[in-house]
């Protein structure tokens, strides 16, 4: 009988890592078609990647979050705040560096803030960060006057310009920060523990977890992300704006949850987020390339959602 | 039963009381059997038919909207609507509700009040005005008296006996079995679902309550383990031991070697103590000591450093990560110390793993599969298997045979005893079996009112029953 079950289980998750990797070559199948000349080419392989760094990083830290039980929606307006911080300091005369330096330990105290109100104070993961999503939204706006700025400086130029191999220095972070969400999911202490907490909290608990301390290193560590994602997008953009992380407020999470992580936590795989991540990012350039209007991206993107969701509720119906 | 006759049910944990009152019902299907009511067959398939036929249930857990007023609660479902435009008719309502509660002598619960706020008493006197609609024939309470002081079921009595006066057949299933004595016409026994004795009030006594629920097994006596617990050395002392949630002032020791058994019934603060002794919850008073060694009340790391080791009662809801492997849910407490740096050493964990795998004999082809595929039984010593890893000398078990077929009950058992026996860990096994403490156990603790109230080394189930339902507090 074990085996049996065991069998229903690999063919449920199965089915849906399949079912992902079918959607994202449906996807390329599709622009191929409408697209033959430039779409299935390195260099839009290429800038396909660049346009997933910041999305990519914010998931991987997104998905241990969610699979630990917790959730953060308010990473797109801390990557707003970001880029408008960075601006700000910038014009001020700081050396860059340190403007980088600051923006993540603004980054990092900010997740925080959400852990401490998660953890400590009992909220809602959810309502929290809804919370906190709007208070630094509007504390973009108000820092910015709701000006966009541009940004000239060598240090960003630099990141912007720098291709080892001639690939974009974009891409060997994407893959750095992938790869070590990976490692710490799979074979680290930390990484186990954040399976146990989300699977069932009371079980961690009595097993001696710290269930408090884990949960707020994630909320850090996901507003972190948001800030590295911030700073990739002002080098990417040349611009900081209040505006600029209004579309990430749900496509982070989008990719996290498309990605075959439960939102109940206890489930999930940096390997399912980093093919959402790479559906959103091909969606949004072959959009972009059959100069579709980009909201048919966003019905799209939703559709595709309920159906991931769908597919993923099913295929646990099969394994029980 | 008759129309206006307070019929008592009782029996142990599991004997199939609640079933019952759940095929009454209509909650629970019957697997065979009639239901007659006024001399005529009823198959109740549903709640609603239950309904139809006048039986009325107040169940266990109350079903009540506590952010709801009186009013609502006392109609639920059941709203008069005004013709047009169909809106609920509020003055109509607590008319109603007003009646109602006038009928049952319970004019003294306010109405606009929210339930929620309502003490304990008025809740379930609430809940049984609901189910008291038109038509009720047979009203069945399921232990309404369990979270109740003894003032406050005392009240609760009376409005039952005003309810059979007017000619509805009562059901009263109650652990508390003076209580029982007091309000019952009649009484009937059930044991392991089968009803084995029946008597009226003034034939009933608690001494005949209590060895019918038992069976013959009562006057058995036990045979001698040989185990000279004195001469043991001391693990865990616990003194003066309080909570808010049951245990006053408790007393226990355990030693190196021993099974101890702790038997209480609901309510008797069994409950609470293992959650309690391991740190999960901070008590309110009392010392605990390993060896001579104070730990820190309320703090499961402290415990755990103590060498304590804890198997918990809900073995899904608060043991297992039914979605993960075996071997992870094996190493989970001690996975730390499989780790060089945070990164977890994968043959130390596997070794550690198979080890205790094989040494109780856990039924799996391979460590990788979902603890979710293993029987109860093999779920349990995955459990154990746990706590064994991480080297702990003091084994705290509550209701370790829970959902257990019997094979792997007496399997759990027999290791248990290798355990203490020939290991010399400390262990501890809660339960509310009696059966199971009997046969398990060095040395018995009965525990009641929070207290413990009985320790013996060798004592009959006569004694160990009556320490845990009869003699009244001191």
């Amino acid at each position: 009988m074990a085996t049996k079950e065991r069998g229903k289980r690999d063919f449920g998750s199965m089915l849906q890592k399949q079912g992902l990797l079918v959607m994202l070559l449906l996807l390329v199948i599709f622009f191929r078609i409408f697209d033959p000349e430039y779409f299935l080419t390195f260099d839009n392989f290429i800038t396909i990647l660049v346009g997933a760094t910041a999305l990519g990083i914010m998931a991987a830290a997104q998905t241990p979050l969610i699979v630990s039980g917790g959730i953060d929606v308010s990473v797109g307006s801390v990557v707003a705040l970001t880029t408008v911080l960075v601006g700000k300091l910038l014009a001020a005369g700081m050396p860059s560096w340190l403007v980088v330096l600051v923006s993540i330990f603004a980054g990092t105290s900010v997740g925080l803030l959400n852990g401490f109100i998660v953890v400590q104070l009992g909220v809602n993961p959810f309502i929290t960060t809804l919370g906190t999503m709007s208070f630094f939204s509007g504390l973009a706006f108000i820092l910015s006057s709701g000006q966009t700025v541009s940004i000239r400086d060598d240090l960003f130029d630099w990141f912007l310009y720098t291709k080892p191999l001639s690939i974009p220095i974009f891409v060997y972070i994407l893959i750095f920060v992938l790869a070590l969400a990976l490692f710490i999911e799979r074979k680290t202490v930390v990484g186990r523990n954040i399976f146990a907490i989300g699977g069932n909290r009371e079980a961690a608990r009595l097993s001696g977890i710290s269930i408090k301390m884990l949960p707020l290193g994630l909320y850090a560590v996901s507003a972190l992300s948001a800030a590295l994602g911030g700073l990739v997008l002002v080098c990417q953009l040349g611009a900081a704006s209040p505006q600029l992380g209004t579309s990430y407020l749900l496509s982070v999470v989008t990719a996290v949850i498309l990605g075959g992580t439960s939102l109940a936590g206890g489930r999930g795989s940096i390997v399912g987020t980093a093919v959402a991540v790479g559906i959103l990012a091909t969606l949004s350039n072959g959009f972009a390339h059959l100069q579709l209007p980009s909201y048919g991206q966003t019905t799209a993107l939703g559709a595709a959602l309920i159906i991931a969701v769908l597919v993923d509720q099913t295929s646990s119906k099969v394994r029980k | 039963m008759n129309a206006g006759e307070i019929l008592c049910l009782v029996g142990e944990n599991g004997a199939g009381k609640s079933t019952l009152a759940g095929v009454a019902a209509g909650l629970v299907a019957p697997d065979s059997g009639r239901i007659f009511i006024d001399g005529s067959e009823v198959n109740i398939t549903s709640p609603r038919v239950a309904e139809s036929v006048g039986i009325r249930l107040a169940s266990q857990e109350l079903q009540l909207c506590p952010e709801l007023d009186v009013t609502t609660n006392v109609l639920l479902g059941h709203y008069p609507t005004k013709k047009f435009p169909f809106l609920v008719d509020y003055d109509e309502m607590k008319a109603k509700a007003a009646e109602r509660l006038a009928s049952l002598g319970l004019e003294d619960i306010d109405l606009d009040k929210n339930v929620g706020e309502l003490p304990v008493v008025y809740r379930a006197f609430v809940q049984i005005a609901r189910s008291l609609t038109p038509g009720a024939k047979v009203l069945i309470t399921d232990e309404p008296t369990a979270p109740m002081s003894d003032i406050e079921a005392e009240r609760l009595l009376k409005l039952l006996r005003t309810i059979c006066d007017k000619g509805v057949g009562i059901v009263f299933v109650s652990h508390r079995l003076d209580e029982v004595l007091n309000i019952a016409d009649r009484i009937v026994v059930i044991r392991d679902g089968v009803l084995v004795d029946e008597m009226s009030k003034s034939e009933g006594s608690k001494e005949r309550m209590v060895s019918s629920m038992l069976g013959q097994k009562a006057s058995g006596t036990l045979q001698q383990r040989g185990v000279k617990t004195d001469d043991l050395h001391l693990a865990l002392t616990i003194e003066g031991l309080a909570t808010n949630n049951g245990i006053k002032s408790l007393n226990l020791i355990l030693r190196y070697g021993e099974i101890l058994g702790v038997y209480g019934i609901a309510g008797s603060g069994r409950d609470a103590l293992g959650m309690t002794i391991f740190g999960s919850t901070k008590p309110s008073g009392g010392e605990i000591r390993v060896g001579n060694i104070p730990i820190r009340l309320g703090s499961i790391k402290s415990t755990m450093e103590s060498g304590i080791g804890y198997v918990p009662a809900e073995r899904r809801t608060q043991g297992l990560l039914l979605e993960r492997s075996i071997k992870e849910n094996i190493t989970l407490a001690f996975l730390r110390k499989l780790a060089k740096r945070g990164l977890i050493q994968n043959d130390l964990e596997q070794n550690a793993a198979q080890k205790w795998v094989d040494k109780l004999s856990v039924k799996t082809e391979n460590m990788d599969n979902t603890v979710m595929s293993l029987s109860g039984g093999n779920q349990q010593k995955v459990l154990l298997s746990r706590w064994l890893l991480t080297g702990c000398r003091i084994l705290i078990l509550d209701d370790p045979t829970r959902g257990v077929d019997i094979g792997s009950k007496l399997e759990i058992y027999e290791l248990l005893q290798t355990l203490a026996h020939q290991e010399k860990v400390a262990v501890m096994v809660i339960t509310s079996d009696i059966e199971e403490v009997l046969k398990i156990s060095d040395r018995i603790e009965v525990v009641r009112h929070g207290r413990s109230v009985l320790s013996q080394v060798n004592p009959t189930q006569e004694e160990v029953a009556r320490a845990a339902y009869l003699e009244s507090v001191s």
